[in-house]
């Protein structure tokens, strides 16, 4: 596996535990197993799983393999000292960012519509089971509910949230998680903007970054303005799973497409299945994936006739060389080193 | 087909009705194909070229919708174009290029800072969530929760059904899942009706239409368009569909309801509300006197002030009156004989009870949980 950042290993670590709570989920669900119980293995098992990822990254890191720090390391190119274009774009994204989580954090932002996982997450825990009553109405279900919705593991997850916190679900699902969704979204598009401007592409990456990342949750604030847009997912219904899926899934999928890193791309797939009610659709993930391989493949090709055109022309076969092809391309041989 | 190709039609000119964030990708777009000639990230531009190509032409936007399942609008088809990306990316390298450029002429930069901006904030809209005023839905939610507090308080350890008017209704299970509800939320979110094949009977479809015409007209009858007794509806064809073809179907044969044309008085929604188990009532503080006098007639208990609600609470259990107990026999899931359901001690559930739940001799319990700890005579 090529190098990762460590937005990557946070990312990676988050869709992980997603997967674990999908298995205690299942368990729940086909099993029978009380909420409490269900809360109480997933808590286990994401301790066990954080407490072996940092013994995992800590050996990693001490063999230099794999790893790398990612955006601060990447600096190390240029001069330790800071533009002052740069320091003043990142305070300015500090402060649009900061406005963002104080948003998020007032409360009644949210956007109910549509969307019931308060009170699904409230009816998980009030029963002590999942899905035992209509979380609208609290009265046992006469037809029942859709298989694919049964298995989406986002209201154990926040539940058991809930049940270790002890905070309510309104607080958990409309506060709490779209302060992460924010992080991990801010951690994805930090991820972007170094796959985008890599060190190697020459001086003044690293303003390039802090601008990109200012221009990015400026247009996060503009886009609040209609449901189902970026900005508007971000701030209003932080929570449902086809935000995580856009915010967080896609562009750490655009990151790892960019550096040619698929393997962990591979990863937002099972992510998005179960946390975004796909139907029996495949959901975005897989044909993002497959559109920005494609496209690579694509310029690769016309690269690679063009350049042969050029080196016939010259007399020469420089044309072919993948490394010509990759820098045409914007690709990168590895992940991004420090 | 046709009908999905309107829809990718009339979702594009509403995608770009209140915000113009695609034109800005566009001419970001523009930018980076014709503008410069540099092409360091060629693949990221291609495929959102593409991707944004499908999104607005109808057909293949039609078949991308096709490949949501038609279950989500429009605009998730959006969601395979990295708008935000490209858009940053975009601004980033015009901005860097041409400071660069410029690099003697600061106001030049200044100038071209605040364009990008002003440009940015007119495709969009700072902060400024479209729909209901922020403070309107932050004050309905901040009295729905104190009311359901109230109620939680004043009756501690109870198990709480409540029928009450939409702005408690709405939130009351988000506040306290304890609570139970003849209707929630899906009676008004139409979206909320794909969660779970269950659907309203007419009877409480009624009792919603008979609330809502109380909080809004304060009176204690009303003509529905229609009825259709015992019927099974979709909450979303509540609301806003036909209520004729309900009416039709009542006049081939409803029984015991009232004839089509009769008012629904507040006795005949206590009954259904009793049917459906609620044991708690709030009509909202305004409510003229003889509504309430007959709201206690009907439910034999006096209203209590309950912060700017009259709360009505059944103590003791009710007793259906509608349709006796005795009259339902039911097989026993073991031996298939008719047991002969008498009274469940609660009250609140006979009616509903699933066959299946009931044992030879005596039952253990009906799976709604109302009952868990009774047994039947």
């Amino acid at each position: 596996m090529k190098k990762l950042l460590t937005g990557d290993c946070l990312i990676a670590g988050g869709i992980l535990i997603t997967g674990l709570a999908e298995a205690v989920h299942l368990a729940g669900v086909l099993l029978g197993w009380p909420f409490a119980r269900c809360a109480a293995a997933l808590g286990g098992l994401v301790c066990a799983a954080a407490g072996a990822g940092i013994c995992v990254l800590a050996v990693m890191r001490k063999r230099g393999k794999g790893f790398s720090r990612g955006l601060r390391n990447s600096g190390g190119g240029e001069s330790g000292q800071r533009s002052r274009g740069e320091l003043l774009s990142w305070a300015a994204f500090a402060v649009l960012a900061a406005s963002q989580l104080a948003f998020i954090c007032a409360g009644d932002t949210a956007c109910r519509e549509g969307d019931m996982t308060v009170e699904t997450v409230g009816s998980f825990l009030a029963m002590d089971g999942i899905y035992q009553v209509n979380p609208v109405t609290g009265a046992n279900y006469t037809q029942g509910i859709p298989s694919r919705l049964k298995i989406l593991c986002l209201p154990t997850l926040y539940g058991s949230l809930c049940k270790i916190t002890g905070l309510s679900p309104e607080t958990v699902v409309h506060r709490v998680i779209p302060v992460m969704t924010l992080l991990g979204c801010y951690t994805a598009f930090g991820l972007v903007s170094a796959s985008l401007f890599p060190q190697e592409k020459g001086e003044g990456f690293r303003e390039k970054r802090a601008c990109f990342m200012t221009i990015v949750s400026f247009l996060l604030w503009a886009g609040a303005y209609q449901y189902g847009m970026d900005g508007f997912n971000l701030l209003c219904c932080g929570w449902r799973g086809v935000t995580i899926r856009n915010l967080v899934y896609l562009p750490w999928i655009l990151s790892l497409c960019i550096r040619r890193n698929w393997l962990p791309a591979l990863l937002c797939i099972p992510g998005e299945a179960c946390t975004v009610w796909t139907l029996y659709g495949c959901g975005i993930c897989l044909p993002f994936l497959a559109g920005m391989a494609l496209a690579q493949w694509c310029c690769g090709k016309f690269s690679a006739r063009g350049s042969a055109r050029g080196g016939g022309a010259q007399g020469r076969g420089e044309g072919h060389s993948p490394v010509r092809i990759k820098e045409k391309c914007g690709g990168r041989d590895g992940g991004i080193t420090s | 087909m046709a009908e999905l190709l309107h829809r990718a039609w009339s979702g594009w000119t509403g995608y770009t009705d209140r915000g113009k964030l695609p034109a800005l990708l566009f001419a970001v777009l523009l930018f980076l194909w014709f503008g410069r000639k540099e092409k360091e990230q060629k693949p990221l531009m291609l495929y959102t070229s593409l991707t944004a190509a499908c999104c607005i032409l109808p057909v293949s936007a039609a078949v991308l919708m096709l490949y949501q399942t038609k279950f989500y609008n429009y605009e998730w088809i959006w969601s395979l174009v990295p708008l935000t990306v490209v858009t940053g990316y975009g601004g980033t390298v015009f901005w860097t290029e041409y400071r660069e450029r410029n690099t003697d002429s600061r106001g030049k930069v200044l100038m071209v800072t605040l364009l990008m901006l002003a440009a940015v904030m007119f495709c969009g809209s700072l902060g400024a969530v479209t729909g209901e005023g922020r403070d309107v839905r932050q004050a309905r939610r901040r009295r729905a929760y104190e009311a359901v507090d109230r109620l939680s308080e004043r009756l501690p350890g109870v198990d709480i059904c409540l029928w009450a008017p939409r702005e408690i209704m709405e939130y009351a299970r988000e506040r306290d899942a304890r609570i139970r509800l003849p209707y929630g939320r899906n009676f008004w979110d139409a979206y909320l009706d794909a969660y779970a094949y269950d659907v309203y009977e007419r009877d409480v479809v009624l009792m919603g239409q008979w609330m809502e015409n109380l909080a809004a007209a304060g009176e204690a009858d009303f003509m529905p368009e229609g009825s259709g007794a015992g019927e099974p509806v979709s909450t979303a064809s509540m609301v806003s569909e036909t209520e004729r073809e309900v009416l039709g179907e009542k006049e081939t044969g409803a029984e015991e309801e009232p004839a089509s044309g009769r008012a629904v008085t507040l006795e005949d929604c206590v009954g259904k509300a009793l049917e459906q188990g609620v044991n708690c009532i709030l009509l909202p503080g305004e409510t003229a006197p003889e509504i309430l006098d007959r709201m206690a007639r009907a439910l034999g208990t006096q209203p209590e002030v309950l912060g700017e609600y009259n709360l009505f609470y059944c103590e003791s259990p009710v007793t259906c009156l509608r349709k006796p107990r005795s009259q339902n026999e039911l097989p026993c899931s073991f031996c298939k004989t008719a047991v002969r359901q008498t009274a469940c001690s609660c009250g609140l559930c006979a009616i509903t009870v699933p066959p299946q739940t009931f044992m030879h001799g005596g039952a253990v319990g009906c799976m709604g949980g109302y009952c868990k700890e009774e047994s039947y005579e």
